[in-house]
């Protein structure tokens, strides 16, 4: 707690203690589509990370000016406007990342973390914490994605960025790149940091909410995490 | 004991109403159920009581602050009696401060409230929301505009790279694109060096369009096929794009033949899709064979489709006609034409056409053999529909057939080719 | 530790045990398993052997390893992952990749059963998961069906499954049906022995008969009406019906039904213990397994519909509930107020 109100806490809290994708569960619709090569990967987490920190920069000067009623219009006005602005750069000066990232860059607008983040931080901080949470964040979200396409791409395809390093002969374990070895990855990187967390002293809170599931009885999981 | 206790929760109700009173503004509304109690409480000690239980929003507090006491009775039981006369005394003191001042606070509030209601709840949002989004359009007209020809620029060079895949040997392509565009065609261009042409056409598909570029080669053979961008189901249609195997087969085919479903190892599970490109290769071929090889469509009119169609002619000559989708043409000896013209439904179909010198249509007959059985393979036997013809100089009149939208439109366009091409045939006669 | 297990137990009620340990019902499942492993030996060759030796190996080795390595009680002496081994490797195709069979058991045992919390735990069948993570990863070497050695001597498969060639209206005839020398996979060929060592497993009560009747019979049922209402007419249904069955029995002995029937859907942990829920639960096979089989284009009819259906057996459990004795249904609220 007492870190996160420091400049250089804010910029960390997003790195692990909060990532937004393995921690606070935000974004996992590109994360999940996106993590099946890490050239994709990484250009969608630099991208998104751009459009964090200058939401979060604006949303925050702007923030005593939009009444509370019409918030959520004017945070994704403004948040539309800068993946737009992205998008049309990409389109002219990268057009390979264009044609890799398809539909999923101009869904950028309404990934779960910029939103959040706008309505969670920048709206209640000031610019420079704003634009450091933004950075965190994105910088988290990029390191999630490179580091899950990376396992995915290696174990589905064989490849790195495009390099074979498999040797041929070994057949690519292909479900890692369709949907179902996603989630199993993403589940695994979750385990990751959540164990992470926990060897680094902050013990973190994990809610399961047992009592909706009707695998309650059979499962040794339940009531983990419940106080 | 009861009396002592009695008078003694009377009091403590008592005091507790005058501990309760700087609430007495806010709360205006309180149930009236409670005023009784509150009244018969406040009876036995109302000698020491004050003068303002009187006043309307003293009542309401006192049943307002009556009910919690009654809820903090419990609490209060224990305490000694002294010290909550000496709370009281002091909360009166308070409140009489307080009152004179509350009064002309809820008359101030309410004359300056209208005005910024109006400006807080309903102007302001509409204000901040409107100026946001001009300048968000503004900012994002700017990037347009700037980046708009980069980006045009890499799609143009994108597809010159993808002529360049097909024909290897080409250097450099001339666009010969005729205007108007012919049906299905996108774009022609001519290699250097009589190296070919790549021609690029689309058909129809499940999601609409599917853009393909067919590169024939100097000799007249199909030198590669790429399939662009499309709208088709992804895993399916959209197959066409990456599935090299789908793509191979077509290179080294001669593209002075229409292709056919049977031709050919279709996509899986694809069946619109794959039609959609045949409907594109052969379009472009087609387009290539007429247009720059000067080629024709041929199409071998049946004796008795002839006998048909021009009754009174005892016998008939083939004519030579050059001209877009005809498929053939004969001049029947009582001065009748037929135009075969070849139009695109579901697949391939041909219509022949008998006129008179004037252009006045005097029969129809279909080849739709190779329509959906149910859709548009009737069309041929629909008399009612070919009656709409006869007797017309145009199409305008003509009501395709619900249902069979794909074929109707494909006799529609064969028809009016045939039409178009009278005169080219009147001068090879 | 371990040792003080016996000696002194220590639990709540009920006190009633029973003879049968989780070893002597693995033991009988893999007794069970043999006469199809000797079968399949003798129709597809040695390699049958080496294949399954390899992954019942790899099976127990990493469930041993695993809990060494997170600190567990061994539990192989349970004998759950011989079955495991034993059922995966009857999924695969006799020519398939020993290491691929690794892969194959390490996400069987590891992911799908330990990382879950052990026996008891895992949220479907260890093998048929593997299966399906297989026939996703390495689809290629999946379905290349190798021939019977013996009875055909062609490779790689030149002719289809029984079920691909019923589909373009060629039937294999029963005897090759029956004593499974056609293309498939190593264990789901012969019908013979796995009825065998069905009927052994509902002999000596390990399973029950339920789920095995319910699914068998409603797939029998449904392709059986299904045949008959594309008879066209029903004068036509009627007088095919002899045909129609025989080509539903044959349906029964195509690709892996029997197989997972007997053994795979009737697992302790992922199927419903109430009489009620298992037929809920073979019924729901049966649609299921016709339903991809004909109208879908893949050819893992029994496999999703096993998996589908282990996802629901939770809710199946709820749902069908068993009134315990002495126990009244609970009045709709209305007429409680009214009675109050």
């Amino acid at each position: 707690m007492k870190g996160k109100t420091t400049n250089f806490g804010v910029f960390v809290n997003g790195l692990l203690k909060e990532n937004p994708v393995l921690r606070l569960v935000l974004g996992t619709c590109p994360t999940l589509a996106i993590t099946t090569a890490v050239f994709n990967g990484l250009g969608m987490g630099i991208a998104a990370t751009f459009v964090l920190i200058c939401s979060n920069m604006v949303i925050s000067a702007l923030r005593k000016l939009i009444p509370a009623q019409v918030r959520l219009p004017a945070f994704i006005v403004i948040i539309a406007s800068f993946v737009t602005l992205v998008h049309m750069l990409i389109k002219a000066y990268v057009p390979a990342l264009n044609d890799a990232l398809g539909v999923y860059l101009p869904l950028i607008t309404v990934n779960c973390i910029i939103l959040g983040r706008a309505e969670m931080f920048a709206s209640k901080n000031g610019v420079l914490k704003s634009a450091l949470d933004g950075l965190g964040m994105g910088l988290g979200f990029t390191i999630v994605l490179v580091l899950m396409s990376a396992v995915r791409e290696l174990v589905g395809a064989g490849t790195l960025l495009g390099f074979q390093i498999m040797p041929e002969a070994v057949s690519p374990l292909t479900v890692a790149i369709l949907p179902p070895g996603g989630f199993f990855v993403f589940g695994c990187f979750m385990a990751l940091a959540i164990f992470l967390e926990t060897k680094m002293g902050n013990k973190p809170n994990v809610n399961l909410q047992c009592g909706a599931c009707p695998s309650a009885d059979n499962c040794p999981a339940k009531g983990v995490g419940e106080a | 004991m009861s009396e002592e206790t009695n008078k003694a929760k009377g009091q403590e109700v008592t005091e507790e109403v005058v501990d309760k009173k700087p609430a007495a503004p806010k709360k205006e509304t309180k149930p009236a159920a409670k005023k009784p109690t509150a009244k018969a409480a406040a009876k036995p000690t109302a000698k020491k009581a004050e003068p303002e239980t009187e006043t309307k929003t003293e009542k309401a507090a006192e049943a307002a602050t009556a009910k919690k006491a009654e809820e903090k009775k419990v609490w209060t039981r224990q305490l000694p009696v002294d010290e909550i006369q000496k709370a009281a005394a002091q909360q009166q003191a308070d409140t009489a401060e307080e009152a004179p001042a509350a009064k002309p606070g809820p008359a101030k509030a309410k004359l300056a409230k209208p005005t910024s209601e109006v400006w807080q709840v309903w102007l302001r949002p509409v204000v901040v929301l409107v100026v946001i989004c001009l300048i968000t359009s503004l900012l994002l007209g700017v990037t347009n505009s700037i980046t708009l020809p980069l980006v045009t620029q890499n799609a143009a060079a994108a597809e010159d790279a993808a002529r360049k895949e097909l024909l290897p040997s080409a250097t450099n392509f001339e666009n010969v694109t005729p205007t108007p565009l012919p049906d299905n065609i996108m774009s022609v261009y001519k290699a250097d060096g009589d190296a070919g042409y790549v021609v690029g056409a689309y058909g129809k598909g499940y999601g609409g369009k599917v853009p393909a570029l067919v590169a024939i080669n100097a000799e007249g053979q199909i030198a590669g096929v790429k399939f662009l961008e499309n709208g088709e189901t992804p895993g399916l249609g959209q197959k066409l794009i990456t599935d090299k195997n789908f793509t191979q087969q077509f290179t080294g085919r001669s593209a002075d033949k229409a292709l056919d479903n049977s031709d050919i190892d279709g996509i899986a599970a694809a069946t619109l899709s794959t039609n959609a490109a045949l409907t594109a290769i052969n379009a472009a071929t087609n387009y290539y064979n007429i247009n720059i090889m000067g080629g024709t469509l041929a199409y071998n009119l049946p004796e008795d489709a002839l006998a048909q169609l021009m009754p009174k002619a005892k016998s008939w000559q083939q004519l030579e006609v050059k001209a877009d989708k005809i498929a053939g043409a004969y001049l029947g000896d009582d001065g009748t034409y037929v135009l075969v013209a070849q139009g695109q439904g579901e697949k391939t179909l041909y219509a022949a056409v008998a006129m008179d010198n004037d252009g006045t249509i005097t029969a129809l007959w279909l080849d739709t053999s190779k329509e959906t059985p149910t859709i548009g393979l009737e069309m041929s036997e629909n008399q009612e529909y070919i009656d709409q013809y006869v007797g017309q100089k145009d199409t305008a009149g003509v009501q395709g057939v619900a249902g069979v939208t794909h074929t109707s439109d494909g006799i529609l366009s064969a028809v009016e080719a045939a039409l178009a091409a009278l005169p080219a045939a009147k001068e090879v006669a | 530790m371990p040792d003080n297990q016996n000696k002194l137990v220590v639990a709540a009620s009920p006190h009633i045990t029973s003879r049968y340990s989780t070893r002597m019902l693995m033991g009988g499942v893999c007794i069970a398993l043999l006469p199809t492993l000797i079968a399949s030996a003798f129709i597809f060759g040695p390699r049958v052997l080496l294949l399954t030796a390899v992954t019942v190996a790899t099976c127990v080795g990493f469930e041993w390893l695993y809990c060494l390595l997170m600190k567990k009680t061994t539990p192989i002496g349970d004998l759950s992952a011989v079955v495991t081994g034993l059922i995966l490797a009857f999924n695969l195709p006799p020519s398939f990749p020993l290491w691929m069979a690794a892969v194959g058991s390490l996400i069987s045992i590891v992911v799908v059963k330990q990382l879950f919390g052990g026996i008891g735990f895992n949220f479907a069948n260890p093998a048929l998961v593997g299966r399906i993570v297989l026939q996703l990863s390495f689809t290629g070497n999946m379905i290349s069906y190798s021939f019977p050695r013996n009875f055909g001597g062609v490779d790689a498969l030149a002719s289809a499954t029984p079920l691909a060639a019923m589909g373009t209206g060629q039937n294999l005839p029963m005897i090759d049906m029956l004593l499974g020398t056609h293309g498939g996979t190593l264990g789901e060929t012969c019908a013979l022995t796995l009825l065998l060592g069905g009927l052994f497993l509902i002999a000596t009560k390990i399973i029950s008969p339920v789920i095995p009747l319910f699914y068998l019979g409603g797939t029998f049922v449904f392709k059986l009406v299904l045949s008959m209402g594309s008879a066209g007419s029903l004068s036509a249904a009627f007088a095919g019906f002899g045909g129609f069955a025989w080509n539903s029995l044959l349906y029964l002995m195509g690709g892996g039904l029997l197989l997972g029937a007997f053994f795979m859907a009737t697992d302790y942990t992922t199927s419903p213990y109430t009489l009620k829920g298992k037929i809920v639960f073979g019924l729901g096979l049966a649609i299921i397994t016709v339903a991809i089989r004909e109208w879908s284009k893949t050819a893992e009819g029994v496999s999703y519909a096993l998996l589908l259906m282990n996802l629901f057996v939770p809710y199946i459990n709820a749902l069908c509930r068993q009134k315990p004795v002495g126990v009244k249904k609970k009045k709709p609220a209305k007429t409680r107020k009214e009675a109050a």
